[in-house]
């Protein structure tokens, strides 16, 4: 499953959702991404393609479920104003075992960071703001 | 054709979209066309237009734009 939405993500209950009453399955990984203090950042905005950016994420999630073998896949993003300290995305994969679990994971994010349509802008306590610019970094982590 | 911009592109060229007239055979040729239409749009895709999506898909200049109805051009892409 995946979701982009404008209002802060609910943790407790996107945890809920990976919970395995039956012990259907064995290994949950979660990986939260939240707006970090760079130095006067007030708050990030996200800007999308929303033509494509939930088609992009879907792919990226089936790309995923074809590589691993997975119980469930969630990827949450937001957009619109999300102040600091606020979570910005959210990834969930349950799998029998953890190799699956922890790989599926890093992938979703590092693919996400890469390859899906969205793009920060920070604004500064001095009411400045910038676009981010992307990290060599993260182009490589995507490649592996 | 729709042609779509974001982000840091849209911001400097203070368009967010626009239908273009003139065919064009590849994506490539379209990013050339656009960039002749003045020095600021040169220098708004030199900086800011390091991706593109033919129909919602990411592509290269090289792809082909026959019966393609959306293309978008941004910047390197920074979610997460």
């Amino acid at each position: 499953m995946i979701a982009l939405q404008r209002e802060p993500l609910d943790l407790n209950a996107l945890n809920a959702q990976l919970e395995s009453p039956n012990g259907e399955t064995g290994a949950a990984v979660t990986f939260c991404g939240t707006v970090r203090d760079d130095g006067q950042v007030i708050a990030l905005e996200l800007d999308h393609y929303p033509a494509m950016t939930e088609l992009a994420m879907q792919q990226l999630v089936a790309e995923a479920e074809q590589r691993w073998t997975l119980a469930k896949v969630l990827l949450i993003h937001r957009v619109g104003r999300i102040e600091l300290g606020q979570p910005i995305v959210w990834v969930g994969v349950t799998s029998a075992h953890r190799a699956e679990a922890f790989a599926a994971c890093e992938f979703l994010m590092d693919a996400l960071k890469s390859r899906i349509p969205l793009w920060k802008k920070v604004h500064y306590h001095d009411g400045r703001s910038e676009w981010v610019e992307a990290k060599g970094s993260d182009a490589q982590r995507a490649e592996r | 054709m729709k042609v779509l911009f974001f982000a840091a592109l849209k911001e400097q060229l203070g368009v967010e979209q626009l239908d273009w007239p003139t065919p064009a055979a590849t994506l490539g040729e379209l990013r050339q066309q656009l960039m002749a239409q003045s020095p600021e749009w040169q220098q708004a895709f030199s900086r800011y237009a390091q991706m593109a999506a033919v129909d919602q898909s990411l592509s290269p200049d090289s792809t082909p734009l026959a019966d393609v109805q959306e293309v978008a051009f941004f910047p390197r892409v920074t979610g997460g």
